[in-house]
Parts: C-alpha cells; structure tokens; sequence
C-alpha cells in the first residue's frame, strides 16, 4: 500500500488517458489557429457581415410576412369571442355547445374567416421606413416575444368563457380562482392559468404552428403551458432614474459685414438634470424631472456707423467798388460731408434657469453595439438673467429675471451597461435654449454639446 | 523523436510535427481538461484551445521543464480560465474543518477510471483544487495566485474535498 494515497492518485491521473472525440481533432485545432490569425477581420467578414444579412433578411421576412400571419390566423382564431357578444358572456350550457362547435369548426375548416371584428390587439406602431423601421419592428417584436403577447388579447380571450373550454386541455382546470391574479390595462384580476391557455394557444395559433396543431390536437398542450411562462408580465413595468449632465457651445465667430449692428460670441450651456422614467411597452421610456441650467454668453458688438457732417463754408467777401468805401459782405455757404465710423464694445450675459423636462428615452441596436436615442421638452422659468443677450445682428439687456422659457433636447448615443442595473450612456446631443423677452419676443440658441447619463433601474 | 525535434518541427510550423505532437499529447492533455471542465463539449474545447496555444507559443519554450509538463500547465491554465467565469464555486469551511488529519482515503484500490468518476462528483471548487494540488502539484500559494482566491480557501476546499471524498468511498464500501 501506498504512504502517500495522494500520490497514487498522481500517478494514476496523469498517466491516464481520453481520446477526444471525433469533433476535437487536429484539423479543428488548425482551423482555429487560421481563424484566429485573421482575427478581427474573420470577424467582421463572419458575424459583422453575417449578421447584416440575417439582420435584413429577418427584417424583410418579418415586415412582408408575420403581419399578415397574425392578423389571417387572428380573425380566423377569435371569431365569437369579441365581449361584446352577449352569448359569451354566460357559461350556459349552449355557449358551451357552441364553443365546441367552434373548436370543431378550427379543427375542421382552419380557413374559415371571421366576419367579426378581431379581438387581437396588437399594439404595433405606425410602421416606419428604412432601418428605423426596423429596428422599431423588431423591438415590439422582441418585447412581445420577451415580455408577452400582447395582454389585451389575454384580455378579451378570457373574457369568452366558451372559448376557454374551447383551447382549455381540461376544463376544470381553468378555474379562476386558482393560480396567481394578474392585473392589466383595466386592472381586473385574471387566472393566471386561464390567460397562459389563451395566450399561448393563440400565440402560437397565429404564429407559426397552425399546421401542427390542427394535425395533432395533443402537440400543444406542453406548449400550453411553457410559452407564457416567459411571455406574460405579472408586474409592474419597471421605473428608471437618471441623471445627466450635459454641456454645449453655439459660437458666433465672425461679424456679419451686412449689418451694421454685428456681434460675435459664444454661448455655453451646461444642465443638470434629474429625471425618473417608466418603461413603456416596446423598450420605450416616458418620465419627468426638473433640471438646471446655466447659459452664459460672452463677445464683442460692433457697430458700424455712418456720421453725415456738416461743414460750414462762410465766407467773408470784400466788395471793392471804386469811389466806394469797400465793403464786406458774409457769404454763407456749407457742405456735407460723411464720415464712417466703428465702435466696438465687450457683451456678456448669464441666464439660470430651472425646467421641468418631459423627456422620452427609446433603444435600438446598430453594429452589435446598443443606443439609447432621447428627447424632450423642458418648459421653465428663468432664475437669474444678467447683462445683455445678444444675436448675431442685435443685443439686449435682460436684467429682468423670471421670464418663461422652454428648452429641448435631442441625441443619441451608446449605453454602457455597468452592473447593478446602473448603466451610463455617452450621448452627443443638439438642444436649444430659450427665453421670452419682454421686448423682443422668444429668443435662444441652438447648442451643440456632449453629455454624460447615468441611469439606474429602481426597484 | 525528441521534444526537441518535436519543439522545432512546431516553430517551423511543419505539419507533420504538430500533428505528431497532436498524437502523442491529445489524448493525456484531454484526461486532464476533463477533469477541470464541466463536461466532455468544454474539455474538447479547452483541448483544442490550449493546442492553438501550444502550437503559437512554441517558441517560448525554454526547454526548463519537460515538453510535457509545459503543455499540461497551458492546458491547465486554459481549463482555469473557463472556470473563472463560473460564480461562487467556492465553499466556504470553518478553519477546524480543514485541519483534519491525514486519512488513509483508501484509494490505492481504485482504477483511474473509478478515481476520475468520485472527482467528477465533487463540487467544482473541490474538485479543481485538488486536481491543482493533488494531480498537477501545485502549491496552495501557486493555486490561490491562479484563481484569485486566499490560500486558506485553497487548504479548506483541498481539505473538504478529501472529507468527500473519504465518504463516497465509504459509501461504496471500499474504506478499510
């Protein structure tokens, strides 16, 4: 025996020996080496250019396909379940008749239509064109997918008794009052097994296993029961806080040689902004906050001007007449002349302010990286407002301090997720600042600038 | 042939040589990965990385240690860093557990094929410190630098797994 058990099992280990299998062998190895050595360039050519194509395939596919799909197999799937008819509102025995009849006449005759009006709500925006499109089709796609078909259809498929026992496996097991409640649009409480039924037997009725159910009436219970887990939402959409700060420049850097009251400047920006968030069906953000802005302004006027001058030409004339005493007589005369005449002088301003944004946060993906794209409005009120403001061709004082004013803000950049729920965004953005002047009307200024989010998802 | 011939033929890059070495190592390297890797998909894959490495990285061999040792510490290295993606392997003991005494495991008995099945069951944790330790002969200070982790978290999980062990024997009934 052994002194050291450790040591024959050293022994044994080391000289111990596995074949690989047929999938790990030298031709592989080799492969790998060529892939790696072309390295960045493999990659693009294989997930970069890949993934465009599937990304624009799938993007057609989906766009000229699936809406007809759902909306063919979602007519033809919910006629006699909309609430409105009073037959589905009873659990008599002949709205049950007439729920197997139905399911019969699925089974039987799939390519029956609807003359009713389709009960499945799906809450699809106004398509958009172009990659926008895309990506916004393929974000409600996603959150459907992600989150749930869409709750409305669970809605008014529960609410047609008859056609619960229609799709239900076992009848008796669509018990209302078993499972957990869910709540949605109207708030109403919900069989959690009822709305998995319908919504899965749905989705996947008006998706892609229509065939196969008809076929074999057996195959999708299992489905019945496994799609909703994922597709439903059993809570409350979640809340963000964000923070931003952001800074931008609009610069003036030449006089206008038109006008005669010329300034050139810059104008800095820079907002703090507090905003809580709530997430929206497709990804979508809607919140409000409060932010702070300081806007200060700094340059130089110029003011040409044009001075007409009169010169006064009088003359004292001798008149010498002979045997006269000579006499002097004042000719008075004059002429214009016009000199040209440039002033300068130093301007500055400062405005503070305090808004509260109305903002809007959506995410798309471009070149496997994630964007966050924002805007918003920012009514608000001027807090201090100092010196004089000024505009390419004019300048004002603004030394009266709480006027209106209304601010906005658009950009677009990635997201960096960093743990935690916390994820910061670098966002290049365009904003424009403005106030009311009790003189001369709405003034402001567009800004470009970069700014710096940090966004966290709350409990 | 030598691991010299072996080393050269691989820095020239001659396809014959590294398939010898391929043949030759394959098979111990991928005993080794199995016992490290979760199941047999990421031994290949571990396998065949560490061989992309070997073969890339021939030329730093030294000749300070045998070609072999070489190769398995590239292998163990690769199979560890598949590790370290895994969360919470470690478990944590009290200090007293760890200081237990040397027990005669009862080993020496089993085939290579049993020892390997008894360490496949242990936690991972377990497992890769006493492959570092046990197998490869690494210290507690060398294995606690490879997985970022304190030397007495190396002693207490070399110590739990021998405790593990210890009782799967005894339920197999092979303890004396």
């Amino acid at each position: 025996m052994s002194q050291d058990p450790f040591q024959h099992i050293a022994d044994i280990l080391n000289n111990h020996e596995v074949r690989p299998s047929a999938n790990a062998t030298f031709e592989e190895v080799m492969n790998r080496r060529k892939k790696k050595r072309r390295g960045i360039f493999w990659w693009f050519q294989r997930t970069g250019v890949g993934l465009l194509i599937l990304g624009i395939l799938g993007g057609i596919a989906y766009l000229n396909i699936q809406p007809s799909r759902i909306s063919n197999s979602q007519s033809k799937y919910t006629q006699n379940q909309s609430p409105n008819n009073p037959a589905s509102d009873s659990k008599s025995e002949t709205s049950q008749n007439k729920a197997v009849q139905s399911a019969e006449d699925l089974k039987t005759n799939p390519n029956r239509t609807s003359g009713n009006s389709a009960t499945y709500n799906n809450p699809q925006k106004k398509s958009k064109t172009g990659l926008l499109g895309i990506f916004q089709k393929f974000n409600t796609r996603r959150d459907e997918i992600l989150h749930g078909t869409p709750r409305t259809l669970a809605i008014d498929q529960v609410q047609t008794p008859g056609a619960l026992q229609i799709w239900s496996p076992n009848p008796t097991q669509a018990d209302p009052k078993e499972g957990s409640n869910i709540y949605a649009n109207g708030g109403s409480p919900m069989a959690l097994s009822n709305v998995y039924d319908f919504g899965a037997k749905n989705y996947i009725n008006g998706t892609y296993f229509d065939l196969q159910i008809q076929e074999d009436p057996d195959a999708y219970l299992d489905w019945a029961f496994e799609l909703p887990q994922s597709g439903l939402r059993t809570k409350k959409l979640p809340w963000y806080a964000e923070f931003s700060a952001i800074t931008g420049s609009d610069n003036q850097i030449q006089f206008d040689a038109n006008e005669n009251l010329s300034v050139l400047g810059t104008n800095y920006m820079a907002q703090y902004q507090l905003s809580f968030l709530r997430e929206f069906k497709s990804s979508d953000l809607w919140g409000i906050g409060v932010n702070y802005t300081q806007w200060v302004g700094n340059g130089e006027w110029r003011k040409r001007e044009y001075l007409n001058i009169w010169n006064y030409d009088t003359q004292t004339v001798a008149i010498n007449i002979p045997g006269l005493p000579t006499q002097f007589v004042n000719q008075l005369d004059s002429h214009m002349t016009r000199e040209f005449n440039v002033r300068t002088g130093s301007i500055k301003y400062n405005i503070d302010k305090i808004s509260l944004p109305i903002s809007y946060r959506g995410f798309a993906r471009l070149f496997k990286t994630n964007f966050r794209y924002a805007a918003q409005i920012s009514p608000g009120i001027t807090r201090i407002s100092k010196g004089s403001y000024f505009t390419p061709t004019e300048f004002m004082p603004i030394e009266q301090s709480r006027r209106f004013s209304f601010g906005a803000k658009v950009g677009m950049g990635p997201i960096i997720p960093v743990g935690n729920g916390l994820s910061i965004v670098i966002e290049p953005a365009l904003m424009y600042e403005s106030f009311i002047h009790p003189q001369k009307g709405l003034q402001g200024n567009v800004f470009g600038g970069l700014g710096i989010s940090m966004m966290w998802r709350l409990k | 042939m030598t691991d010299k011939e072996l080393v050269e033929g691989c820095i020239r890059e001659d396809r014959k040589y590294q398939k010898i070495l391929w043949n030759i190592y394959s098979a111990k390297l991928m005993s080794l990965c199995l016992r490290y890797c979760k199941n047999q998909e990421e031994a290949e894959d571990a396998l065949m990385e560490a061989f992309v490495r070997i073969y890339d990285k021939m030329e730093s061999f030294r000749y300070q240690s045998s070609l072999e040792t070489w190769m398995r510490r590239i292998a163990v290295n690769i199979s560890i860093n598949k590790l370290r993606a895994q969360k919470d392997i470690w478990k944590e003991i009290s200090e007293s557990e760890y200081e237990l005494g040397y027990t005669d495991l009862g080993m020496e008995q089993l085939e290579a094929k049993q020892i390997l099945q008894l360490i496949e069951k242990l936690p991972v944790g377990y497992r890769t410190v006493f492959n570092l330790y046990v197998v490869e002969g690494y210290s507690h200070k060398e294995i606690a630098e490879m997985m970022a982790i304190d030397e007495g978290t190396s002693r207490s999980q070399l110590a739990k797994a021998r405790k593990t062990l210890q009782e799967m024997l005894v339920n197999l009934n092979i303890t004396r």
